[in-house]
């Protein structure tokens, strides 16, 4: 099982040197760069309530911002906020509703390890998309509190508040009989 | 939750998991749990749950995705300063 990149060991000096490297031509770094994050991203932009395709073009978009400032995102004290506040910004150009469809929880009968990711993964999408978006980026991304206090230009105790009732929410529609 | 004081650990319980506490207030508030049999489970399904969804796997980036985000980023960079990408 691959775990979130934080504990796979990516971190922080890994975005600034992916970053740094891209901006002088590196292309597998932009590569490896893109990797790192796309799953937090698809997550984040799912929590908005964007379909699989409207996923995809904000996805790229953000890249494709990223490359055209590759300066900024290497000035940044933190690319990884970067990179999310700009996709976040990309959600909000896809020219779709920007209504969330929350799916029921299911609870699997058959409590395998894949079973219950997935059941974990429709109890995020069925919570409202603040909450979702911190719950993304902290306890999957393993951003710092701050990091996402940047990203979602909030405050700790908001942040903290948003965090709170997002874990309550995914926790009681895990154990619901 | 039973009572006010409950409720309102059940509101610190984040606060507590985020490392946000004085020491002070973090004492008082493992005092309770030690009391508390209620808010120690609270506390222990907050965990278990964060737990949980930090095993949620990343996934491989779509190969049509990358091709394009590559082609985008080998076009950008060999564009001259200021002209068309």
């Amino acid at each position: 099982m691959t775990e979130n990149i934080e504990a796979a060991g990516y971190g922080l000096a890994d975005d600034r040197s992916l970053a740094a490297r891209a901006k002088n031509g590196d292309g597998e770094a932009f590569a490896k760069l893109v990797r790192a994050h796309h799953g937090c991203m698809r997550r984040v932009a799912q929590s908005c309530g964007l379909g699989p395709a409207d996923v995809e073009t904000a996805i790229r978009n953000t890249w494709v911002a990223a490359v055209s400032r590759l300066d900024e995102v290497t000035a940044s004290a933190v690319p990884r906020v970067w990179v999310l506040k700009t996709l976040l910004t990309q959600i909000d150009l896809v020219p779709t509703a920007d209504v969330r469809h929350p799916p029921s929880v299911e609870l699997p009968s058959d409590e395998g390890e894949e079973t219950i990711l997935a059941s974990v993964e429709r109890a995020i999408e069925a919570i409202p998309r603040r909450e979702a978006l911190v719950l993304e980026m902290r306890d999957i991304a393993g951003l710092t509190s701050a990091q996402v206090q940047g990203v979602m230009g909030v405050g700790a105790a908001e942040q903290r508040e948003l965090l709170g009732r997002a874990r309550r929410r995914v926790a009681q529609a895990l154990n619901q009989p | 939750m039973s009572s006010p004081d409950h409720r309102a650990v059940a509101e610190l319980v984040t606060e507590y998991l985020e490392d946000a506490m004085s020491p002070q207030d973090r004492a008082v508030f493992e005092g309770h749990l030690d009391g508390c049999s209620e808010c120690r489970r609270e506390l222990e399904t907050m965990r278990r749950t964060i737990a949980l969804l930090g095993t949620l796997r990343e996934e491989d980036v779509p190969e049509a995705t990358m091709e394009y985000l590559l082609g985008v980023y080998r076009e950008i960079l060999r564009a001259p300063e200021g002209g068309p990408a």
